[in-house]
């Protein structure tokens, strides 16, 4: 993964919740506080809003458009900005270079979720990313059987300079008084991650599990060319059909971050993105339920396609207003396309449309 | 660890162990571009078994101040002030590449106290640079550290011996970290270099050549040439490893310093 990345090296861990759980914990403690973006993963939002909180660590969301309130929540505390390269469920785009300048200039890190796009789509390192995580239950094991993570460094932060980051510039009683920084100048972070959090917390990787995620890379490439190509198929095809309300897919020329994702993105935005139905929440169920090759499942980055209606299943206790403000409306249909003949997705979408038809009137 | 000299401040790294008077020092010096960390996997385990060690960052590499040389023998001379200030009953002297260049010009000209050993590690003379590699150095030094990590590195795909960490991506970011012009002062010194055979010669303490057999920067028949005309040399190649073998093949690298050194321990 760090040659994929192009960074010094990597730690595989127990998930991809694992991964963002050992950044944090390596980089910081009680009295820290992080600005992220609200355009992630509702795992990610969980452990930043509420459980990071009761250890002393909090976090401020802001819009991965807005710049200025990125840099507005900027503390003397911040130790780390984060993000995904293409968040859900609007599939906004992060422009990592600018975020990523802003970051430097404060001496703060900046850590990138890039789980949706691997690296074959997106190489954080070289618009200016200093960590990377990935749940590599996703694309990079490709077929979800297992639960993983990895976290890999750049190895350009300079953690002493930035003055904020003791953990990795003073020395440490836990580990023979090492200073991470000195033992290792390019990968500091690894080093304490490794030493400490790997050892404290014990979320490493199975070796089963690193075997089925080593044999998934193998076919990294391919598997993300075609996941692209049916991704444009089905993409086309939604368009095209009067059910749709709605397509948040960055590639269209109508999303608001179609430029930046033509200059960030230019192999591809993916194949996780969101789309509404006419007819509201009743629509999207009878569309869910009619699919046959599509499985009904919460996860993405599968060889399966994979479909989740929020309103009627992750997100079903929350209210109207709550939905809204989530960015997800009642009829809003996730997909996450996978490796099948794109004939076949085609045509098990019409099926998936004309049960919507039927309940919508 | 901290050494002053001549209004300059010189960075050691010892493990976070001051150095005691009563104990042989390893010193380590490292190549082109390069910073003590390069040392990481070797320079350790001496400081836990009995020895002081300074890995050195050159001036104006990492975390040295100072100017930087473009001269070997200028290094050689800072290197022997430096250890005149680092104290410790004999001194071991280890380098690499460019460092191996300097710690022979070093032990060349050696005082008191006594020089117990030497290590040359991915060692040829002489160590001319292609012109296209300093040409890169001086007009466009991110081009130059992709060569010399892609040249540095035996041709292979994962199997990384040292847990979590990717060898070229290290190498590489160590190049691109270092001082501006770094590289290319560092290449310009080894290309000029022209004192190694009159500096072999008047080596006498135990000199130890280990190369990996697959360096391609360093060819190893040249250490293997002047190791056959050394009267106290060991000859070691290590097998699948190229130039980058302290992270190539750390563990054998540190088994051959381990058997040299103890075997070369003052008394």
């Amino acid at each position: 993964m760090a040659a994929l990345e192009d960074g010094v090296g990597g730690i595989a861990t127990a998930s991809g919740q694992a991964a963002l759980h050992l950044a944090v914990a390596t980089l910081m403690g009680a009295g820290s506080h992080i600005v992220a973006s609200n355009a992630i993963y509702g795992g990610s939002h969980n452990l930043l809003q509420y459980t990071l909180p009761r250890f002393g660590i909090d976090t401020t969301f802001a819009p991965p458009r807005d710049l200025d309130a990125i840099a507005a929540a900027i503390r003397p505390t911040t130790k780390l900005i984060f993000g995904e390269v293409v968040g859900n469920p609007g599939g906004d785009v992060l422009d990592v270079p600018a975020v990523a300048e802003l970051a430097h200039a404060h001496g703060i890190p900046l850590l990138i979720d890039s789980t949706f796009t691997t690296p074959y789509l997106f190489r954080p390192f070289h618009h200016g990313a200093d960590l990377i995580m990935h749940s590599a239950t996703k694309f990079l094991c490709g077929h979800g059987t297992v639960i993983g993570g990895v976290l890999t460094e750049h190895g350009r932060f300079d953690w002493k300079a930035s003055g904020r980051f003791d953990t990795l510039a003073a020395p440490y009683c836990g580990f023979h008084g090492m200073t991470f920084d000195e033992e290792s100048s390019q990968g500091a972070f690894l080093l304490r991650a490794r030493r400490e959090g790997l050892r404290d917390f014990g979320a490493c990787m199975s070796a089963t599990t690193a075997f089925y995620i080593l044999q998934g890379l193998e076919t990294l490439s391919i598997r993300m060319q075609r996941h692209q190509e049916n991704t444009r198929k089905v993409v086309q095809f939604l368009l095209e059909s009067d059910a749709v309300a709605d397509i948040s897919y960055p590639e269209l020329e109508q999303h608001p971050d179609h430029q930046l994702a033509q200059k960030l993105l230019p192999k591809g935005a993916g194949a996780v993105f969101c789309f509404t139905l006419r007819g509201g929440r009743e629509a999207g169920r009878a569309f869910t339920e009619g699919l046959e090759i599509f499985s009904h499942l919460a996860n993405v980055g599968d060889a399966k396609s994979l479909v989740i209606h929020p309103a009627s299943t992750t997100h079903y206790r929350m209210s109207d207003d709550d939905l809204l403000a989530a960015g997800i409306n009642q009829g809003t249909i996730r997909l996450s396309i996978g490796l099948e003949d794109a004939d076949d997705l085609l045509e098990d979408l019409s099926r998936g449309i004309h049960q919507a038809r039927r309940v919508a009137g | 660890m901290r050494i002053k000299l001549n209004d300059a401040d010189y960075y050691a790294y010892t493990a976070g162990h001051a150095p005691r008077r009563d104990r042989d020092t390893v010193v380590f010096v490292h190549g082109a571009g390069m910073e003590h960390s390069v040392w990481s996997h070797q320079s350790r385990y001496f400081a836990y078994h009995g020895y002081n060690i300074a890995a050195l960052d050159l001036p104006g590499h990492r975390l040295s101040g100072g100017e930087l040389l473009d001269d070997i023998a200028a290094m050689a001379g800072w290197l022997r002030e430096i250890i005149a200030r680092i104290g410790g009953r004999a001194f071991h002297l280890v380098g690499h590449s460019m460092g191996a260049l300097v710690a022979l010009q070093a032990a060349a000209d050696f005082a008191p106290p006594p020089l117990q050993s030497l290590t040359l590690i991915g060692f040829s003379y002489p160590m001319s640079v292609t012109p296209r590699l300093l040409e890169a150095a001086r007009d466009d030094p991110p081009a130059a550290y992709a060569m010399m990590t892609q040249w540095s590195h035996a041709s292979k795909v994962g199997g990384e011996p040292v847990p979590g960490f990717w060898s070229p991506g290290m190498q590489f970011s160590m190049m691109r970290n270092s001082a501006p012009g770094a590289i290319f002062a560092d290449l310009s010194a080894c290309n000029a270099y022209a004192g190694g055979e009159q500096a072999l010669a008047r080596i006498d303490c135990p000199t130890l050549f280990l190369c990996g057999r697959l360096d391609r920067m360093a060819p190893a028949k040249s250490a293997k040439a002047h190791a056959d005309r050394h009267a106290n040399a060991d000859m070691v190649f290590l097998p699948d490893c190229g130039h980058s073998l302290l992270s190539e093949a750390p563990h054998g690298v540190l088994r051959e310093l381990t058997r040299f050194i103890e075997r070369n321990r003052s008394a």
